[in-house]
């Protein structure tokens, strides 16, 4: 993978661990990976998944499933799937559109968000509220700067 | 301004929906789905997901998508079988829809007679029979299930205890 090494900084964060985060100030997306306990250098991956090629899964995606009801049959579809191997090539880039289509339009992406982010921000009592749900994951991505 | 029908794209799902028997109620919204518009609760996407984050399952209910399943859930809000989806003084009915043995939709009894759905994420409409979501898509209707309208449901209990004092 590429990678560019563009600051130095001290995080609370321990040796070997890695954080998905997004520069401030910077065009730069990636994942935060310290060398030792107070040390980070951000490893900037290029974008290698383009946004017209995540708007046509998505727009597929959004149009063959929005008459669904069931999570787990929204998240088998095709586009969903293949979004996701596009998210393992590059992480950071489509968790960014990801949530910035959720913004925008809505719709059940959450099992893909925990995968993307490996976590999740909902709040136990938020499951299944799929608006409060959004809050939370919008809350999570703004307070990253990973979105607007 | 909500659009008199549903989209044509959307309309390609449901081949049994025409302009002349569904009309639309609202806006499309992704807060609550079909099972929950039955239900009358807008706050939150029923479905036994494979992962409880995804939707609301009553806890006490298995999370597999199974139409005994469904029928407990439903119980879990006071509604029981019956055999008829006519029109019936004092209940609200509900008339849950399945495709190759897995529920897919459930639709709600108006006043009226009339019914009404939320598709998924899109618009909830009002159609005039349930035949109009008899499709490819929904499947057909399995079950239908009914409880006593609120106000109903409130005589019945103010009768029940009466009926206890009286004997007691």
């Amino acid at each position: 993978m590429p990678t560019e090494t563009i600051l130095n900084a001290t995080a609370n964060a321990e040796a070997g661990s890695s954080v998905l985060v997004r520069a401030r100030n910077s065009p730069y997306v990636g994942v935060l990976v310290t060398d030792a306990a107070t040390t980070v250098t951000i490893k900037a991956p290029r974008t290698i998944v383009s946004r017209g090629e995540f708007q046509a899964l998505a727009d597929w995606w959004h149009e063959a499933t929005g008459h669904l009801s069931d999570p787990d049959q929204i998240a088998r579809h095709a586009a969903y799937q293949r979004i996701l191997e596009l998210g393992r090539k590059d992480r950071a880039t489509v968790l960014r559109y990801v949530l910035e289509d959720l913004r925008d339009r809505g719709g059940h992406w959450y099992a893909a968000l925990r995968t993307l982010a490996d976590q999740s921000p909902v709040a136990p009592e938020h499951r299944g509220k799929t608006r409060l749900m959004k809050q939370d994951w919008l809350r999570w991505a703004r307070q990253r700067d990973i979105i607007a | 301004l909500l659009p008199r029908a549903l989209s044509s794209d959307l309309l390609l799902y449901h081949e049994n929906l025409t302009p002349e028997n569904h009309h639309v109620t609202s806006l499309d919204t992704d807060e609550y789905n079909c099972i929950a518009w039955a239900l009358d609760d807008q706050d939150n996407w029923w479905w036994p997901s494979d992962d409880p984050e995804d939707a609301f399952w009553p806890n006490d209910v298995p999370r597999v998508p199974t139409v005994d399943a469904f029928l407990q859930a439903f119980a879990t809000k006071g509604y029981e079988l019956c055999q008829s989806s006519e029109r019936e003084a004092g209940y609200e009915k509900i008339a849950l829809f399945v495709l190759g043995g897995i529920p897919q939709h459930a639709a709600r009894q108006l006043d009226n007679g009339q019914w009404t759905s939320k598709l998924g994420r899109y618009e909830d409409i009002e159609h005039t029979d349930l035949e109009a979501l008899t499709d490819r898509t929904y499947g057909s209707v399995e079950l239908i299930l009914r409880r006593p309208r609120a106000g109903e449901a409130a005589r019945q209990q103010r009768r029940r205890a009466r009926q206890t004092g009286n004997r007691a």
